[in-house]
């Protein structure tokens, strides 16, 4: 079926793959040959791979993980490990620590309480927030030293991250015309054309309801947040999983955010920030970022957009 | 069922269920529902949870997987969900249409926040795929998994649908780990 539009490209392969990085994983390519797609996707792969030895919190010989068991020590690391070190210290100082490396210990805060049925004490967390204020780690052009023993989770950012470096490398091979990268929700387009995003809703947690809204992007990135699938229960106290790292207690006027950015990276580690802080606050914030398109559902369900975000946004008539 | 790659049409699949089903409700076997059946119950919601089954470690592909609802005589009533990759041959879906609609050379895609892998929430609101309410009565909830090289598989669950709530266990088999089925009031 064709309706007589020149196709750029003769071939269009799309695959999707389990237990990737602990998710789920959404490839397409168009390339002028099946082998040329699939030699794409193979190359995208093994970058996926490569990064993921890099920044696995799960594998303990994972570059992070090692380098996590030292401290006080200049450590030559690789230079994605090296970007991303440094990007999460300018994110956590731009945002005012609502994204936090550290946040992690937090989290485990919440869970235990959850265990045991009691929230935690003011203190519990007033030690926690005392450990995270101290300096992390410091980075140069040849090494990091670690000077915190706070575990350090980058996730936030690692994940949008290797979704850019597996379109790169997709898209560096011979004959390949766009790629599209789908890891867990977050995603980047780069090459011809667009492509048209669902935006699920955060609030619920069916998968094939209609989307909260579209939007259509090019050579971009997009990430969600949100707290419907997971959270804890205090006795009949439900709580957001994600913990406020200034505050140390669950968000509870946010539900969820989607961001679009220039890379997923940037767009991962901002629908964390936005899924923190107050509608409000996020929506000054990125006016800093005139890149940026943010939505944001706030706890009543209220939706916001900031102008970049509204530009973006297509209306069709099929849902 | 061996690794032969299945060239399958679901229509022929539910062509054959059919005539079977046919066959065994001529028999008086199936009470029929009230001459006027009620309506779908609009406050309730028919939640299908499938989880596919992992191999013990690394990727792997998605197999292809259908979610849909038939009604006693076994015609399809709503298509919840089909995921297909390129290369399965006959497999398009009408949703695949978009592929030619519009300035995208690529399928529409979503974001939201992580998902835990292989296992997908399907919300089922009553309404058949032209959008309207369906009776309340039996029906079949249908999960069908296949894998390129690999297996074929089925789960077809009846159900009875009306105002009281339930929860239903599906067994699983080679593709799906399992389902679990469960009628509910809208929260």
């Amino acid at each position: 079926m064709n309706f007589g539009f020149k196709s750029p490209f003769k071939h269009r392969h799309v695959a999707h793959f389990e237990a990737v990085l602990g998710t789920a994983l959404e490839v397409q390519i168009t390339a002028d040959s099946r082998a040329q797609a699939l030699r794409a996707q193979t190359a995208l792969l093994a970058e996926i791979d490569r990064l993921e030895l890099i920044f696995s919190r799960y594998n303990p010989s994972s570059e992070l993980n090692r380098w996590q068991a030292t401290i006080h020590q200049p450590i030559a690391v690789s230079k994605d490990l090296r970007v991303v070190l440094k990007t999460a210290q300018h994110w956590q100082t731009w945002s005012g620590g609502a994204f936090h490396p550290g946040a992690d210990a937090l989290g485990a805060v919440w869970r235990d309480a959850a265990r045991a049925s009691i929230a935690p004490s003011e203190r519990q967390i007033a030690a926690v927030l005392e450990s995270l204020h101290q300096p992390l780690y410091a980075v140069s052009n040849d090494a990091a030293t670690r000077l915190s023993t706070a575990p350090l989770n980058f996730n936030a950012i690692a994940k949008g991250y290797i979704v850019d470096g597996a379109t790169r490398a997709a898209q560096a091979v011979n004959g390949v015309s766009s790629v599209l990268v789908n890891i867990g929700g977050d995603l980047r387009h780069s090459g011809a054309g667009a492509v048209t995003v669902n935006i699920a809703n955060p609030a619920s947690n069916a998968d094939n309801l209609g989307a909260l809204c579209q939007v259509k992007i090019a050579n971009q990135g997009v990430a969600s947040s949100g707290a419907a699938q997971r959270g804890v229960q205090i006795g009949t106290q439900w709580h957001s999983h994600v913990i406020d790292p200034r505050t140390g207690y669950p968000v509870q006027h946010v539900i969820g955010a989607s961001v679009i950015a220039p890379d997923t990276a940037t767009a991962d580690v901002l629908a964390t920030v936005f899924g923190v802080l107050e509608p409000r606050e996020s929506l000054e914030l990125v006016k800093e970022l005139p890149e940026v398109g943010v939505l944001i559902v706030a706890h009543n369900g209220a939706v916001t957009r900031n102008g970049v975000w509204q530009r973006c946004e297509v209306f069709t008539k099929s849902s | 069922m061996n690794g032969k790659t299945y060239a399958i049409s679901r229509r022929s699949f539910i062509a054959k269920a059919g005539i079977a089903l046919a066959a065994l409700s001529t028999g008086g076997l199936w009470t029929s529902a009230n001459a006027a059946s009620a309506k779908w119950d609009a406050a309730y919601e028919l939640l299908v949870t499938v989880e596919i089954n992992q191999p013990s470690s690394g990727r792997y592909n998605r197999p292809y997987v259908a979610v849909w609802l038939e009604d006693a005589a076994g015609r399809s009533v709503r298509t919840l969900a089909v995921w297909a990759d390129s290369g399965r041959g006959s497999r398009w879906i009408p949703d695949l249409r978009r592929w030619y609609a519009g300035n995208s050379a690529l399928v529409s895609t979503t974001s939201s926040a992580t998902r835990n892998p292989g296992k997908y929430n399907l919300v089922w609101d009553g309404l058949n795929d032209k959008k309207q309410a369906v009776d309340q009565g039996e029906y079949f909830v249908c999960i069908e998994a296949a894998r390129e090289h690999g297996t074929y598989q089925l789960i077809r669950q009846p159900v009875t649908v009306a105002t009281k709530a339930w929860t239903i266990t599906a067994p699983g088999n080679e593709e799906i780990k399992g389902a679990s089925l469960e009628l509910r009031k809208k929260s």
